[in-house]
Parts: structure tokens; C-alpha cells; sequence
């Protein structure tokens, strides 16, 4: 006989990690979401020493403060893993999405908790700021381009070290996040037996049903741009969405306002006309890196993505003067003022 | 004399399996520094790519993440606590449950922000 406690409902938790609020609604009994909680926050605590710029005792800190040195620094098997996976994203994106960022965002001014920075809201004043070009001069404007295969890191598999040249630091924000979520998602659905569930780290989320359709999740996205608060939102059983953008993680510095999708290209925020990317697919780590690459480059990211990536993946995109771009017809608009559904 | 021959006798394979176990952790701990791993670069001369692929080791690693979470598996579930939950966690958010499948039709919900 099943007490109170085995009977399988929608359990909500939310808590605070790397920076962000991380949420797990899963489809389970309370023993189950007690496990899964705390799982959950200790996987990020885990995931946050290893990775985080802001932790001194990090070792992504540890490695930072060896480059130039000459020297490879051993490294952990977590750490050899995301820093494989940002190599391949780098190739795929031709440079442009790239973990060598790190001495960019310090010089940008995000050298501390984003919590910590003086931030800015979300206004009208951006579009202006864009036309403008009012993100600040370029930081590296002396020092081309060098392309993807420049690389200034030598990740040695067989011994498990990694060697940094000078001037250059790590930051792996932009993929940790996602590889962090997916990983989650993928030991409660196998290792806890969680039938359905959704796993949202700061706008990286994956969700997923048993497979007989439901229950179907419904995403909303933040249409920044809108002045009336709309919301787009589709409708999931199962998969991935990752939305990035240049609105929500900003800060005022004495050269202007800044945001934190660094162009490797210029060494500078990026100053495309896209202000906001979701990309929907099967793979959070894709979605995640696509969405900042598409961010950063704008329509040529997308055109990339819809090269490289099979059909199931599709994007819906802000301009800065608030015009969308949407890949698919999935997504559907709310204002607050109609409530009413539009195709997009 | 004699006694002296005989306890150095009852004492010679203990001290040898100390020996022993000494040059092992020496070993070890040699092979984990880094120093070791900077003279093993220096007499590398391949050449410097981005990822170096080992033919052997390479094809072996196991997935990080996987060895974390048996790791805490095997200890127990809890391991190293920081950031903490604000609160508990709460059932029904939205309404929804697993019999009724979906909310009003629209679904169990989830509101994203930029990352």
C-alpha cells in the first residue's frame, strides 16, 4: 500500500547557483523530489568549483593563473570533458563562440559576481545604445582575428593537462550552464526514474514526458523588447531551450554599458542587431551555445545553425528595434493585454 | 652477536614491505605533480595542437561528470553542501498533477529568462 508521500505529482523547488535561479518542477513523489533536490544543489555546488571565474579556489582559477607560465597544469576529468566540448563548439562556430574569453570579460568589467556589478534594467534606451555604438571602443582593435585554429591552449588528452599561453583566460559560462542542466536531467530521468520533469537553469532548460505525449510543458519566453509585458510560448513534451541575450546580464562602466557576449572578434561585447535568442532542439548544449553564437554574429549565426544542425532544431530571434525572426511555426504569442494566442 | 643477526633476521621483510609501500607512495606521488607533468611535456616534441589526442588513454577516459555522481553515490547521497536551498520544495505550483496531465490545457508551466 503507498503511503502519502509515494504519490507521483508536479513537485516544484527552486534554488540559487551559479548566479542564477535553477528550478526543477519533475512529476514524482516527495521521497523522490527530496533526492532530487539535493542532487541538484550539490551537483552545482560541485559544478561551481570547478568552473567558476569567480571562486579563487576554483580550478578553473587554479588553471587561469598558470597561463603563460609554459607549464600544463593537470587537470580534472570534468574540466578535460567541458573543455572538449567547447573546443568543438569553437570549430563549429568558426571561432565565434569561444572559451578564450576570459581576459575580454575581465577588461569589460565582469570581473566579479554579476550580483555584484552595478546592472542595468531592461529599457528602450539599448536600441539607441546599438545605433550608437555606444558598447564601448574596441579593446583588442590592434591584434587581428586569428581564427578558430590559433588556438592558445593545448588540451593534452593522455596526460590530462592543459596548457594556457599568456594573456589568455578561461571562461566556460557560456556552455557550463547547459552541459550542467543536461547532465541533471539525464540521472533524474535514468538513475532516478523521474517520468517527466523540467530542469531550468536560468533560461537553459530541458523537459521531458514518458513518452506517450504527456504532459506537454509549456515555455514562456520574456519578450524584452515588448512594452506590454508579452510573453511567446510553445509548447513541449520533450527537449531543449536555451535563451540567450544581450538585455539581462548588463552593467554600466565609465566607457558606457556593457553585456556579457563577448565578440572574440573585436574583443568587445558584441554589437549585433540581435538582442535575444531561444534555440529550441533535442541537445541543451547545442541550444545554449547556438543561441549566444546566433546573439553575438546575428542572422549569419543563424544561417550556420540551420547549415550544421539537423531540422529539429529552430530559433526565434529579437532585433533590437523589436522585430522577430522565428525559424518555426511553434511558437505563439501572449500579450498580457489580449491573452489571446497568435501564430508567430 | 648472534641475537643481534638473529632480530635483524625476524626484521628484514617487514622493513622490506615498508620499503616497498615508500617507493610506491613516492612513485605516486611523483607521477601527480606537476613537475612530472611539466618534464613529461618538455620531452614530448609533437607538436602543439589544441587537443592532443592519446591513441590508448584517449578511448578509455571516462566521462567526468558520470564519476562525480557515482562518487557520491558511494558516499552516501550528500556530499559537499553550499549554496542551500531557500525554503522547501512545494507540489501543485501550477495546478497540475500527474493525473490531470496538463493544466487547463495549456500545459505545466515554465517562465525562462536570458542566460
Amino acid at each position: 500500500m503507498r503511503g502519502q508521500g509515494d504519490i507521483a505529482e508536479l513537485m516544484y523547488a527552486r534554488f540559487r547557483a551559479m548566479n542564477t535561479d535553477v528550478e526543477l518542477s519533475l512529476v514524482c513523489d516527495r521521497d523522490q523530489m527530496s533526492e532530487a533536490v539535493e542532487l541538484a544543489v550539490d551537483w552545482f555546488e560541485e559544478v561551481e568549483q570547478v568552473f567558476s571565474r569567480f571562486r579563487p579556489d576554483s580550478e578553473l582559477s587554479r588553471i587561469n593563473r598558470t597561463a603563460g607560465s609554459g607549464a600544463p597544469v593537470l587537470i580534472s576529468s570534468m574540466m578535460r570533458d567541458v573543455l572538449q566540448l567547447a573546443l568543438s563548439y569553437q570549430e563549429k562556430t568558426d571561432g565565434i563562440f569561444s572559451p578564450f574569453v576570459g581576459l575580454c570579460m575581465d577588461k569589460a568589467g565582469y570581473n566579479r559576481s554579476f550580483e555584484h556589478l552595478s546592472r542595468v534594467g531592461i529599457s528602450r534606451e539599448l536600441e539607441q545604445d546599438h545605433m550608437d555604438g555606444h558598447a564601448g571602443p574596441l579593446l583588442n582593435d590592434k591584434k587581428p582575428y586569428e581564427g578558430p585554429m590559433q588556438s592558445p591552449m593545448v588540451l593534452d588528452l593522455g596526460m590530462q593537462s592543459v596548457r594556457l599561453a599568456a594573456d589568455v583566460q578561461l571562461d566556460l559560462g557560456g556552455i557550463v550552464k547547459g552541459w550542467a542542466t543536461a547532465k541533471l536531467t539525464q540521472w533524474l530521468r535514468m538513475r532516478y526514474g523521474i517520468r517527466a520533469g523540467l530542469v531550468n537553469a536560468g533560461g537553459d532548460l530541458t523537459v521531458w514526458n514518458d513518452g506517450n505525449g504527456e504532459p506537454i510543458w509549456r515555455i514562456d519566453v520574456q519578450d524584452p523588447i515588448a512594452e506590454d509585458g508579452s510573453t511567446i510560448y510553445r509548447m513541449l513534451g520533450q527537449g531543449a531551450v536555451a535563451t540567450s541575450g544581450t538585455l539581462g546580464r548588463r552593467w554600466m562602466t565609465n566607457e558606457g554599458m556593457k553585456h556579457h557576449l563577448i565578440d572574440i572578434r573585436t574583443g568587445n561585447p558584441s554589437q549585433s542587431s540581435v538582442v535575444q535568442c531561444t534555440v529550441t532542439g533535442p541537445d541543451l548544449i547545442a541550444c545554449e551555445v547556438w543561441a549566444k553564437t546566433i546573439c553575438i554574429i546575428g542572422e549569419e549565426g543563424l544561417k550556420r545553425m540551420r547549415d550544421l544542425l539537423p531540422p529539429a532544431y529552430d530559433a526565434w530571434l529579437i532585433g533590437s528595434s523589436g522585430s522577430f525572426n522565428c525559424l518555426s511555426d511553434g511558437w505563439l504569442m501572449e500579450s498580457k493585454a489580449e491573452r489571446g494566442r497568435e501564430p508567430l | 652477536m648472534g641475537n643481534v643477526s638473529k632480530k635483524l633476521k625476524r626484521w628484514k621483510w617487514p622493513l622490506g614491505a615498508a620499503g616497498v609501500i615508500l617507493v610506491a607512495i613516492g612513485l605516486n606521488t611523483v607521477r601527480a605533480s606537476p613537475e612530472f607533468a611539466a618534464a613529461l611535456a618538455v620531452s614530448d616534441n609533437a607538436n602543439d595542437n589544441a587537443v592532443r589526442q592519446s591513441t590508448d588513454i584517449g578511448d578509455a577516459q571516462q566521462d567526468g561528470a558520470e564519476q562525480w555522481v557515482e562518487r557520491r553515490g558511494r558516499r552516501g547521497m550528500r556530499g559537499q553542501q553550499g549554496g542551500g536551498m531557500d525554503g522547501g520544495f512545494n507540489s501543485d505550483r501550477n495546478g497540475g498533477s500527474v493525473s490531470e496531465g496538463s493544466e487547463g490545457g495549456g500545459g505545466f508551466r515554465s517562465s525562462t529568462r536570458t542566460s
